[in-house]
């Protein structure tokens, strides 16, 4: 569903209930959402062409990005968005997935736990990774961009980007097909099964976050790195 | 019901339109992007794993290492050609399948029928190893390059890759750590023959 001003928040919310991620990583959970999308943002501020980019990517909808909507106020507000997804996966998504699967191979103890185990250890700390590129070094950049503050030194690159994100959802979706397909689990499935969800819910957000990154952030950079030569 | 993505790569704008207008009526697509420049599709390159793709051969001369690349780590895209006449073997292989533009448009329906068929099963069928994926997946699970293993199964590297995406087809599973594990699940390789 491609979402309009006019729509009423409830109702795109209860249409693709992931969208509760978007308005979370905005940090606008508190705000009344028996509104239209346009008297939402009115009263929390938000710039609805923000919003709607945001809302429509995770609808997975192709957005147009239009350079001139983009003031660096919004900017601002889309690498909060994104450092927020970050604390998302970083705190709360990767250990909680950590912690079950740690409890799964205690109670399981097969070889293929083990190693499912130590896959993700790694997945983990390649995503860690990535992320810290993004909130120590491109995150800075961006914002000395914006601000004509000192020139940072960067090697920032989108297709080092692209690559990282492949990577990431390629070895996530693996863990997935692992679970669901040829990992057995004996009495502990529930256990199985609360991985695999968070690993759906996981694997949405991620997915989004790629994309606004790569349709609407890289692009933006590339735009400001334009005006400022 | 799979949701297939479509990605049409061809310079000529009364073609692409042609091909975009047809096959949106086939209801087949979930989505459809049209280009008209490599450079463009590879910086927009779509993050859908069921893909057909179609695409003009000369758009890829002198860049057929990265074409091949592209399409090697996508395990489920299909690639058909588009031909105007008649190309060189050597580019032709790179391609699963091709289409004349002068052959009824009744034809690319078919063909990309048949992709999607082969893709369907290579899903959702279980299928089996054969013996020889069986084993280029054990020295995949030990660490060795497709290089390494060529040279001790006396294979060219491109038929080693071609195993390693049909083994990917089949299992689902496409990176090296979890093919690993997928080959530690079934008593391929034991742990301590893995370097984790």
């Amino acid at each position: 569903m491609f979402v309009q001003p006019s729509d009423s928040l409830i109702r795109i919310i209860d249409k693709n209930p992931f969208l509760i991620l978007a308005i979370e990583h905005l940090k606008k959970m508190d705000y009344p959402k028996n509104l239209s999308i346009e008297d939402f943002c009115k009263q929390c501020s938000l710039p609805v062409h923000v919003f709607l980019s945001l809302v429509n990517i995770y609808n997975r909808n192709e957005v147009k990005l239009n350079f001139n909507e983009w003031n660096n106020e919004h900017i601002i507000i889309l690498i909060d968005f994104l450092a927020h997804s970050h604390n998302y996966y970083k705190k709360e998504k990767y250990p909680l997935i950590n912690d079950l699967l740690h409890e799964l191979d205690i109670k399981i103890k097969t070889k293929e736990v083990k190693l499912l185990k130590k896959f993700f250890d790694n997945y983990i700390a390649e995503v860690i990774e990535h992320l810290d590129y993004e909130e120590n070094t491109v995150f800075p950049y961006v914002k000395g961009l914006l601000f004509h503050t000192a020139p940072i030194d960067t090697n920032f690159s989108s297709a080092v980007y692209q690559e990282h994100h492949n990577d990431i959802e390629e070895k996530l979706s693996d863990l997935k097909t692992l679970l669901l397909h040829h990992v057995k689990f004996g009495n502990e499935s529930y256990l199985a099964r609360q991985i695999i969800f968070h690993l759906y819910e996981l694997e949405y957000d991620l997915q989004a976050h790629s994309t606004i990154e790569e349709k609407l952030f890289i692009p933006l950079i590339q735009q400001l790195e334009k005006n400022n030569t | 019901m799979t949701k297939y993505s479509l990605v049409i790569v061809e310079p000529s704008e009364l073609i692409n339109f042609a091909i975009k207008e047809h096959l949106k009526k086939t209801s087949l697509f979930a989505s459809i992007s049209t280009f008209f420049e490599w450079e463009a599709f590879v910086q927009n390159t779509t993050r859908h794993s069921n893909s057909i793709l179609i695409i003009n051969p000369l758009l890829i001369v002198n860049k057929e290492k990265e074409f091949e690349k592209l399409t090697q780590k996508q395990v489920y895209l299909s690639t058909i050609a588009i031909l105007y006449h008649h190309l060189p073997d050597a580019i032709i292989r790179l391609f699963g399948d091709v289409f004349y533009i002068h052959e009824p448009i009744s034809k690319l329906t078919q063909k990309i029928n048949q992709c999607l068929n082969e893709q369907k099963s290579n899903v959702n069928t279980k299928q089996i190893l054969s013996e020889r994926e069986k084993e280029i997946l054990k020295y995949l699970a030990k660490g060795l390059s497709v290089k390494e293993i060529g040279e001790k199964l006396f294979l060219s590297p491109h038929t080693v890759l071609s195993h390693r995406k049909n083994i990917s087809a089949k299992t689902g599973i496409k990176t090296i750590a979890g093919l690993t594990v997928y080959a530690v699940s079934i008593n391929l390789v034991s742990i301590d023959e893995i370097d984790t």
